[in-house]
């Protein structure tokens, strides 16, 4: 099988799996072949950092490594650690307003595992793939469920922009809402408004006043910030478009968790059709084919480490038809498995 | 035979066996007497899933006694209770205001799932709970929340509860956390680096154990092992050596392929955990 380079690699899958180190090493493997990579983890355990020995003060800027392994190789591609924090940054340049940064609320709403972290991430590539200056984006992407979280975050933005919060503002007098509500039957509007006044009042008592008003503060400045948000929606169609993108759905046979994966890959049918890959990570097979047990533990242990496999392979088998598998690298270090597992892609080029 | 805790909360990085763990636990203490019970805190979003979860099915299937938050319903019960009426709490839940600030603030989910957690035990002083909690940095933002919430709420009905919280959770032996690292120098790196975070981040005593070691497995060491299983072992050898002194204990690699068999074959290892 051959895997043509695209200009989106998406490693997704549940925890544990080897996510972040097989992406890693599918973008030195492509920067390797002369590539212009940038290899980006939105996930935040920030594993990466250690696999490429990345300090924590870059986290949110892109980081040039000249040579992943040692000195005088011919190895250089960028990498980034997401950042929502300078994200936030970024958008507050573009819009020319340091409101977003000010905002108590906001401050709260981009920590590491605030409710802004996947949408940021979109916003984060989308500005990276405008910068036209790269060959393949490579993506880690965070575990399980969060992945469809990132999936969603774009439909989240355009669904957030609609209509949500248009009526609170109005109600508030604020600026976009009150103007586009003129436009609508006054008399609706006077309804909706009670309602915002009757919620508001309801969530003062359990919030306290001044935390509700400040997080109206605090959408009001994304709203205003709208045209940068709305702009992550163009990156949307390139991951659906299978040209511009390969998907991997990365498990490893070391976890009984091939049901969840497999709900998974259910959750996001429109990314992995026909043409995604599955990486079936972690194999001992041949491993395995080599030994012979001399005693009963010795043949209970092999059988086990055998069936494990095979299940999972027959799994796969039903579904998908592009299953890559990866040898299990019995290195200690992080860097060690990353080079081995980078060499494990040669077999697909 | 130690004392149990009230709440045993069951992290550490994704695919290190937390669930696999959380029930042998339940299951263990079961045996022993405790009126104990497998949590689970299902969703984030407020989406009702039409089936079961993998995680409640397979407690289900071993009877094993359970219990599934799930976000709607303890939003709609919390914010009910406190204004006093049921409809009004489902009507507040459902407005899109609402669902943007339990989806965008991190960790107010978790704080409604913990303020139902610690009702469940203070209504019944005998239950004791062990929480199958969110993965490593999902975890350190639900203990921090009870502390950021105060700071960000500052007043109101849900700063008081916040602070009731606190001195539930902070008091002596009632919580205890235990924190799961696999045999590889990456995971194990992980699981103490999160124990540093979380004795930053709230007085809860946390302990990290190592699963599915090899070493610990009975009659390996008498075994000719091939060069992967030797490659392993060595493995976990120099883990041992650099950060010995961080891991609490070792819970044992099962031979078995099912998840049920393999929580019967745990549940022995876990009076270590309690």
């Amino acid at each position: 099988m051959k895997i043509q380079a695209k200009p989106f690699e998406i490693f997704s899958g549940t925890g544990g799996v080897g996510k972040t180190t097989l992406a890693a090493s599918r973008a030195i493997h492509l920067a390797e072949q002369g590539l212009s990579v940038l290899l980006i983890t939105i996930d935040p355990a920030k594993r990466l950092k250690e696999v490429l020995n990345i300090k924590d003060e870059d986290a949110g800027e892109i980081v040039e490594i000249a040579h992943p392994f040692q000195e005088g190789e011919k190895i250089a591609l960028d990498v980034e650690l997401m950042n929502p924090e300078a994200t936030v940054k970024r958008v507050s340049k573009i819009i020319g307003s340091d409101e977003l940064l000010n905002n108590r609320i906001m401050k709260v709403l981009t920590k590491p595992y605030g409710g802004l972290n996947e949408i940021l991430s979109v916003i984060e590539l989308q500005m990276n793939m405008t910068k036209g200056k790269y060959d393949v984006i490579v993506l880690d992407t965070p575990p399980g469920s969060h992945f469809l979280d990132f999936l969603e975050s774009a439909e989240k933005i355009r669904a957030f922009f609609d209509q949500s919060f248009v009526e609170i503002f109005t109600s508030l007098g604020k600026g976009p809402g009150a103007k586009e509500a003129k436009k609508g039957a006054r008399f609706m509007t006077k309804l909706v408004s009670t309602g915002v006044k009757k919620l508001l009042g309801y969530l003062s008592r359990v919030t306290g006043a001044s935390f509700v008003d400040d997080f109206i503060d605090a959408i009001y400045i994304i709203y205003q910030s709208k045209e940068v948000f709305l702009s992550a929606l163009d990156l949307q169609k390139e991951l659906r478009n299978p040209s511009k993108s390969n998907w991997f759905l990365v498990t490893s046979v070391e976890q009984n968790k091939i049901k969840e994966a497999m709900e998974l890959s259910e959750g996001a049918k429109d990314v992995f059709k026909d043409e995604a890959f599955v990486v079936l990570n972690k194999c001992l097979e041949s491993q395995l084919q080599d030994w012979q047990p001399e005693n009963d533990l010795g043949q209970r242990v092999k059988d086990s480490f055998a069936q494990r496999e095979r299940r999972h392979e027959k799994i796969l088998n039903e579904k998908f038809t592009k299953i890559l598998k990866f040898s299990e690298v019995l290195k200690l270090e992080p860097l060690e498995h990353v080079r081995d597992l980078k060499d494990q892609w040669n077999r697909y080029d | 035979m130690s004392r149990s805790k009230r709440l045993y909360i069951i992290t550490g990085k994704g695919g290190v066996g937390k669930t696999t763990i959380a029930l042998a636990l339940t299951k263990h203490l079961n045996s022993k007497g405790v009126k104990a019970r497998y949590l689970n805190f299902t969703t984030s979003t407020l989406v009702d899933l039409e089936h079961d979860i993998q995680e409640v099915r397979l407690a289900k299937s071993m009877g094993i006694p359970h219990c599934a938050l799930k976000l709607k319903d303890t939003a709609v019960e919390f914010v009910g209770r406190k204004l006093k009426s049921q409809t009004v709490g489902s009507w507040v839940v459902k407005t899109p205001f609402f669902k943007a600030l339990l989806s965008m603030i991190p960790g107010f989910n978790y704080l409604l799932y913990l303020g139902k957690t610690l009702d469940m035990l203070k209504n019944d002083p005998e239950l004791v709970l062990v929480l199958d909690s969110p993965s490593s940095g999902h975890a350190l933002t639900m203990l921090e929340a009870t502390k950021n919430f105060g700071e960000i709420f500052q007043s109101g009905i849900l700063f008081d509860e916040t602070q009731r919280m606190i001195g539930y959770l902070y008091s002596d032996g009632f919580t205890q956390i235990n924190i799961l690292s696999l045999p590889t120098l990456m995971a194990a790196n992980e699981a103490i680096e999160l124990e540093k975070e979380l004795a930053n981040a709230a007085p809860i005593s946390s302990k990290v154990f190592c699963n599915n070691s090899f070493k610990e497995m009975q009659g390996i060491d008498e075994l000719d092992l091939p060069p992967f299983l030797e490659a392993k072992f060595s493995a976990e050898k120099e883990i041992e050596k650099r950060l010995g002194e961080h891991i609490h204990a070792l819970i044992k690699h099962s031979l078995s392929n099912e998840d049920g068999t393999i929580i019967d074959d745990l549940v022995p290892d876990m009076e270590k955990l309690i």
